[in-house]
C-alpha cells in the first residue's frame, strides 16, 4: 500500500507498506486517518463556511496592521464566479466579495468588489509587488492612469507548499513551491461585453497603456 | 476589462500575477505563461516554446490583435455565439505549435473569413493590422534567409528598443484614426 499526498506543488509518495505483514502499522494509519478533521485532510480552516440567503459562502477574518480586523464574505456560490478546478496550476478563483472593513475605508463600489484567490509560485515576483510598480508608472504616465486595477487589500498566507517537504526532508523542497494569495479589487466588466466602436475604444486604451508597462 | 468613470468607459489592463518586471533577472517560476490563442506567432514555435525566443514588446502588440479578432468573431453584443457561428474554437484546445500554424493559415486567408455581421470599419481595420504584422514577420524572415553579402551590408539588428516606431505602424492606420473619433 502506498500513500500519496497531493497539493499544488505536486505529489509526495511514501514507500510502500505491506499491511498483511505489517498489520500494526496499518492499524496505526487507520486510527490516525479516523482522527483527521477537515483541516487535517487539507481544508483551509481560515475560511469558515456560512449560509447567507440560502447560499453557501465563506467567511474570512484577519487582523490587519492598518485596518484592524478585516472581514471578508466570499460569495463562493455566486453564478458569476470564475473557478479553476484540478490538481495542477494556480487554481485561480475570482468571486464576489463583501466586507464591512473595506467598505468603511473605501465606500461602496458601483459594481462591488471581487476577491482573486490563487496559489502563486513562491519564486515569482508577487502580484501585489508588481501592481505597486505599475502604480509608480501610472503616477508619471497619464496614459496609464486609471487603466490599471486598483488593489484594495491583499493577504499572503503563511503556509507555502514547501513547508511539508522541508519537514519530511524531500529533495528540492522549494522547487515549484506555491503560496496562497488573496487580492481584493473593485469589480470590472469583461471586454467581451462590448461591440465594434466601444470595443475598439477600450481595447485601444489598453494597448496605449502597455507602451509603458 | 473596463469600468465606468464619469460617464466614460475606462479600459483596464488586468491580471499581473504572471507578469515579470523588466529590470529583474532570474528565475520566474516554471509555468508556461501565456494563453495560446492570444500568443504571438513567434512564441508558438518550437524555439519559442523552449524559451529560446526573447519576449519582446511587439509580441504583446500582436497578442492584442489576436484578442481583438477573437472577441469580434466569437461574440455578439456580449454573448458568445453558438458553436457553428463562432470561429477559432480549435485554437483554444490545440497545442501551441498547431495553433501557431492555424494563425498563419488565418493570415494567408483573411478574405475567406467572411465577417458576416461584424462592423465593416472594424473588420477593415483588423485586416490592416494583420497585414502589418505579416509584413513585419516576413521582412524579418527574409532578412534571416539572406546570406551575409560581401558588400558589407550590415544586418538589421532585431531589437525592440523602438517601441513607438512599431506602435505607430498601427496607430497610423486609417482605421485606427477613424475608429478613434468619437462615435456619432
Amino acid at each position: 500500500m502506498w500513500i500519496w499526498y497531493y497539493d499544488r506543488q505536486g505529489i509526495i509518495q511514501c514507500s510502500g507498506i505491506n499491511f498483511i505483514q505489517d498489520l500494526p502499522r496499518f492499524m496505526v494509519l487507520l486510527y490516525a486517518l479516523q482522527r483527521f478533521d477537515l483541516h487535517d485532510w487539507g481544508r483551509n480552516k481560515d475560511f469558515l463556511p456560512v449560509q447567507v440567503e440560502g447560499k453557501r459562502c465563506h467567511e474570512f477574518k484577519i487582523k490587519d496592521q492598518e485596518l484592524g480586523e478585516v472581514d471578508l464574505l466570499l460569495h463562493t456560490s455566486h453564478d458569476k464566479r470564475v473557478t479553476h478546478y484540478g490538481l495542477q496550476g494556480r487554481a485561480t478563483n475570482v468571486v464576489p466579495v463583501t466586507s464591512e472593513a473595506l467598505t468603511k475605508k473605501y465606500g461602496n463600489f458601483q459594481d462591488g468588489m471581487v476577491a482573486k484567490i490563487f496559489w502563486g509560485e513562491a519564486s515569482r515576483t508577487s502580484e501585489p509587488e508588481i501592481l505597486d510598480k505599475v502604480e509608480e508608472i501610472a503616477k508619471v504616465h497619464p496614459t496609464v492612469q486609471g487603466h490599471i486595477p486598483t488593489l484594495l487589500w491583499h493577504h499572503t498566507f503563511t503556509n507555502p507548499t514547501s513547508a511539508i517537504r522541508e519537514a519530511l526532508g524531500v529533495p528540492e523542497p522549494t522547487k515549484g513551491s506555491r503560496v496562497l494569495y488573496i487580492l481584493i479589487f473593485p469589480k470590472l466588466h469583461p471586454i467581451t461585453e462590448l461591440d465594434d466602436r466601444e470595443l475598439f475604444d477600450v481595447w485601444r486604451q489598453c494597448i496605449l497603456c502597455t507602451r509603458f508597462i | 476589462m473596463w469600468y465606468w468613470k464619469d460617464g466614460k468607459r475606462m479600459g483596464v489592463l488586468n491580471d499581473y500575477d504572471l507578469s515579470s518586471l523588466a529590470n529583474v533577472q532570474g528565475p520566474q517560476g516554471n509555468e508556461r505563461t501565456g494563453t495560446v490563442p492570444f500568443m504571438a506567432r513567434e512564441l508558438l514555435t518550437e524555439e519559442g516554446q523552449r524559451g529560446k525566443v526573447k519576449h519582446l514588446y511587439r509580441h504583446d502588440l500582436e497578442s492584442f490583435m489576436w484578442v481583438f479578432v477573437w472577441i469580434c468573431l466569437r461574440y455578439k453584443q456580449g454573448v458568445l455565439l453558438p458553436r457553428r457561428l463562432r470561429r477559432f474554437d480549435e485554437w483554444a484546445t490545440l497545442g501551441p505549435i498547431a495553433c501557431g500554424e492555424k494563425k498563419l493559415v488565418f493570415l494567408n486567408n483573411m478574405t475567406a473569413f467572411p465577417p458576416s455581421d461584424i462592423n465593416e470599419d472594424v473588420w477593415d481595420f483588423l485586416v490592416d493590422c494583420f497585414v502589418v504584422l505579416k509584413r513585419d514577420a516576413d521582412n524579418r524572415y527574409y532578412l534571416r534567409l539572406k546570406r551575409p553579402s560581401s558588400s558589407g551590408e550590415c544586418q538589421q539588428p532585431d531589437d525592440d528598443s523602438n517601441f513607438d516606431a512599431f506602435l505607430s505602424k498601427f496607430t497610423s492606420l486609417e482605421g485606427w484614426v477613424e475608429l478613434s473619433k468619437p462615435s456619432k
